[in-house]
């Protein structure tokens, strides 16, 4: 009896191990009619910033899923990303040594008036003059300055990186836990923000990217929760706000207004009073110095977050069907844990994965069973990731492109196409801008669009031709490509010439939409630039 | 042979002109329903205005407990007795003498929300309380007019803003010069890569790319002849050296080339004064000029164009009545809004502002909603552009208060 005991013991522990060391599934594209190379273009397209010449044959020659499977690792070498980042002196800095260094001008004078820098009763005029004096004396950065490195390694990661999968995931979550530069206090802490509380949980778990963004500086002042303290006590500091607590319902985890009442804001809001910042620089260091001397009854986090005791609403909260006891700061850890577990939230997730990575309107079964997912793995992101790629509506709509690409991945996927090198990046931001989706710099907590549809208007549809043309003229400062690559300068081509030209920058495309020019250029008068413009601005171009 | 529509124009502006009054005055005489060339700007005033400083209660005794710092009373332009206009608005003054230039206080949100997204979010959707609507209030008021435009509605930003999103095709031209293809370097070439672009975009087989190709096609054209004609400004005209100054330079240009533009939108950000608001002088001060600025150079230039043309501003929130710590204020609830019209029953103040002791405050702190905004742009509508359907234009929601009497009769 007890050999047989030890033999089934024997026999699950290896079948366990099998399990774990078994090959992930293929992805079953072939189910679905497509070859390799279309299955490559269409990842490439929605899980990258787009191909660069040569890449769909990469990938196929390393396997499709192979391919897939470090991607969701995200760990490939980084050595053109890595020369690009060089320069960027902000990005070995911590969110407080960032806060510290590039204060938003309000502070400046308010501290200025502080310290007396400033004396009351300055005419206006002599203000600014002594402003610029007091932040050459403390060494103070400008928020300028740390806008354009923001930007730089933004596009320069969407461009460069080899781990594409993590950057478009990068960009995703940004946009679902939305912050803007437009707010100056926010402005320091957000590249911590992506670099602390986004990055490093894009294949963990959903709770994990939860807590981060609730408790770091970046959130906690975009949102005023920074500023929301228990209003039962009458505070000098301020009162409650409920704008974290609306956000966190409606756009991170239940999503829809039907589905929570008004108090249960209030309740949320209560829950996470007192989660705030700890004040930057020396005022700062002395109470986190205090705190770690057990001298107060507050919690010091990582980036800046600061629980304070004192200003948290100690009173028992209701929360949907959940009574909240007093708790500090681990009130709201539970209870953000609890909200990551609900099925409302499943579906959320499932939904705004759907939507930007399969179809402007998915199915509800294909929304359905990636929320069954969520919820079978505790909001494992890459196991929906999996499911996305298994996702069979994934597969089906492949060769029909109905979606169409936002501005950011438009123009990316147009500076990889051609294998362009940028050297300076204002450009780039500023003709993001121009189309309508400033990184970093959208206003609403609900982020931009993952619609194509949503961006489809006069005024942007001309500046992307614009944008195309200007590109593949080499005539946007800091961005170049080699024509030569494609081609011989002096060559001319003609409808069907083009038609190659297209093959190359959209692989496995349909490309009847390039017909119409055959008639147009029956004999060889296009230019390369030419050519690469019209395809750049072409319908098909916008969509993927 | 004239039509009736063309008719009434006609005799409208040879009466004005016999009786000795320029095109503009208030002397101006209606002939009936409104034409359907007429033009609403709608100018929005982000950050949350402070309609209290802009027109201020003369003799209100809790105001100077309330803003110690803030509180003007030397300095302002007598309104009516009970009203004195903040000096930077100076440029408007003339307006409000004229009768073309009213203020609404009171203006705002039933909803009580202060957070900017949502409050200008429920501003352009026309639906306070309910974020479910995809499209704005300009887009569904223009559903009703019908036709075709292609640059019936413009929004002079880089981002289509909500307020014009929808059913309707909508503009945005930041700049008109740019509202132009530039894909070749020489003209001819540029020619020919649009008609090539053109002709791929009518054969895709996305049809919505299509049609949007289309309406850029047809904005262009529009926006062409805008450029030929020399509308530079009349001399004399000064514009704000700002984003906002050439804006509001440029919709002129576009009303006076009659490019057919039935709804404008303009932002002027800068109104969120929380630290440092100033008074004579600061903060405040130049957001005003700039608007006045901006307003009284667009309402000269346009000149004979003045009688199809309101402008209204709008604001996501006004500010809290007592100021802060730091030489400001915070958000608030209503606010005033400007409205300015040849027909507007001008040179008043409209509105309530109470006393401004606590318990009469909107949560102790603020200005009190009296006036819906829709129930100011359902006036504005109705009578600037003969709509009535307010039931289509702001969805769920039914005026309740007799809607003031804002135009002339």
């Amino acid at each position: 009896m007890k050999l047989v005991v030890t033999l089934l013991l024997f026999l699950s522990l290896v079948a366990s191990g099998m399990t774990q060391t078994q090959a992930q599934p293929l992805l079953p594209y072939a189910r679905y009619g497509l070859t390799d190379r279309q299955a490559a273009a269409l990842l490439l397209d929605r899980f990258a910033f787009g191909a660069r010449p040569g890449e769909v044959e990469k990938v196929v020659a390393k396997g499709v899923s192979t391919w897939w499977e470090e991607q969701l690792t995200g760990n490939l070498r980084e050595a053109r990303l890595a020369t690009e980042l060089n320069s960027l002196s902000v990005l070995g800095l911590t969110a407080r040594q960032t806060a510290y260094t590039y204060p938003n001008p309000g502070t400046v004078w308010l501290e200025a008036r502080q310290e007396e820098y400033i004396p009351a009763g300055t005419p206006e005029a002599q203000v600014n003059a002594r402003l610029e004096r007091y932040r050459q004396a403390k060494g103070y950065g400008s928020q300028g300055d740390l806008l354009a490195q923001l930007y730089k390694q933004k596009i320069a990661r969407a461009i460069y990186s080899e781990n594409q999968l993590v950057e478009v995931l990068t960009d995703f979550w940004f946009n679902q836990f939305n912050v803007s530069v437009t707010d100056s206090r926010v402005l320091p802490y957000i590249l911590s923000y992506e670099r602390d509380a986004i990055r490093p949980h894009l294949f963990g778990k959903y709770s994990e990217l939860l807590q981060a963004t609730a408790k770091h500086p970046a959130m906690l002042y975009y949102l005023d929760n920074a500023l929301s303290f228990d209003d039962g006590a009458a505070l000098p500091q301020g009162s409650l706000n409920e704008n974290y607590a609306r956000a966190l319902l409606e756009l991170y985890t239940l999503g829809g207004t039907n589905r929570y009442k008004p108090r249960d804001v209030t309740g949320v809001a209560r829950v996470f009073t007192g989660w705030t910042v700890l004040p930057r620089g020396q005022a700062g260091d002395r109470l986190a110095a205090r705190i770690a001397q057990g001298e107060t009854g507050d919690v010091l986090g990582s980036h800046g977050f600061l629980f304070r005791s004192g200003l948290h609403d100690g009173k028992k909260k209701q929360v949907l069907d959940a009574t909240i006891l007093p708790n500090g700061m681990a009130e709201g850890e539970n209870l953000l844990v609890m909200l990551a577990r609900r099925k409302e939230t499943a579906d959320t997730i499932a939904r705004k994965l759907a939507v930007r990575f399969i179809a402007d309107n998915p199915t509800s079964v294909t929304v359905k069973r990636l929320s069954r997912i969520y919820l079978r793995t505790d909001g494992d992101l890459r196991a929906l990731l999996r499911g996305v790629a298994t996702s069979p509506e994934f597969w089906q709509q492949a060769g029909l492109l109905q979606k169409i690409k936002p501005p950011a991945v438009y123009i990316i996927s147009a500076v990889r196409s051609l294998d362009a090198t940028v050297t300076d990046y204002r450009s780039l931001a500023q003709w993001m801008a121009r189309l309508g989706q400033p990184w970093y710099a959208c206003v609403t907590p609900a982020g931009y669009s993952d619609k194509g549809t949503d961006w489809l208007n006069s005024g942007a549809l001309l500046q992307r031709m614009n944008f195309a043309f200007a590109l593949a003229r080499d005539q946007i400062p800091g961005v170049s490509w080699p024509a030569d690559a494609q081609a011989d300068t002096a060559l001319r081509y003609d409808g069907a010439g083009l038609t190659h030209i297209a093959v190359r920058m959209l692989p496995e495309r349909n490309h009847d939409s390039f017909a119409p020019l055959a008639a147009s250029y029956p004999q060889p008068t296009l230019t390369i630039r030419d050519a690469v413009g019209l395809i750049l601005a072409s319908p098909e171009f916008q969509r993927y | 042979m004239l039509t009736r529509r063309q008719f009434l124009q006609t005799t409208a502006g040879l009466i004005a002109l016999l009786a000795g009054g320029e095109y503009g005055k208030a002397a101006a005489v209606s002939f009936g329903r409104p034409s359907e060339s007429n033009t609403l700007v709608i100018i929005s005033l982000k950050g949350g205005m402070d309609g209290l400083m802009a027109v201020a209660p003369l003799n209100d005794r809790y105001l100077p407990g309330c803003r110690p710092t803030l509180a003007m009373t030397g300095s302002l332009l007598a309104l009516d007795g009970q009203f004195g206009l903040h000096p930077s608005f100076a440029p408007l003054l003339p307006l409000y003498q004229a009768g073309q230039l009213a203020m609404i206080h009171g203006v705002g949100s039933p909803d009580p929300s202060r957070f900017h997204f949502d409050a200008q979010y429920y501003l352009e959707a026309g639906t306070p309380g309910s974020k479910h609507s995809k499209s704005g209030w300009m887009n569904r008021a223009d559903g009703l007019l019908g036709g075709s435009r292609p640059i019936g509605m413009v929004s002079l930003t880089h981002i289509l803003p909500l307020i014009m999103r929808g059913e309707r095709p909508a503009a945005a031209i930041a700049n008109i010069k740019d509202f132009a293809y530039r894909l070749g370097p020489l003209r001819e070439d540029n020619a020919r890569l649009v008609q090539d672009l053109q002709s791929m975009y009518r054969q895709s087989d996305y049809p919505a790319l299509g049609e949007v190709a289309a309406e850029i096609q047809a904005a262009v054209e529009k926006l062409a002849a805008v450029q030929q004609q020399s509308l530079l400004p009349e001399t004399g005209i000064l514009y704000p050296n700002t984003a906002f100054g050439r804006a509001m330079r440029q919709l002129a240009m576009l009303i006076k080339a009659d490019t057919g533009v039935r709804f404008a939108f303009v932002e002027l950000e800068g109104w969120d004064t929380h630290i440092r608001q100033g008074t004579a002088s600061g903060q405040f001060a130049r957001q005003a000029h700039e608007l006045a600025l901006g307003v009284a150079g667009f309402w000269q230039d346009i000149g004979s164009c003045q009688q199809a043309v309101a402008l209204a501003t709008l604001t996501e929130f006004g500010r809290t009545v007592r100021e802060n710590g730091s030489g400001g204020t915070d958000h608030g609830r209503a606010s005033c809004s400007f409205l300015l019209g040849t027909r507007v029953a001008g040179g008043r103040v409209y509105g309530q502002v109470p006393e401004l002791a606590s318990d009469n405050l909107a949560e102790g702190q603020a200005l009190p909603v009296t006036t819906d905004f829709r129930v100011l742009l359902t006036e504005v509508l109705r009578r600037h552009m003969g709509l009535n359907k307010y039931q289509t234009i702001f969805p769920g929601w039914e005026p309740g208060v007799k809607l003031m009497p804002l135009w002339k009769r």
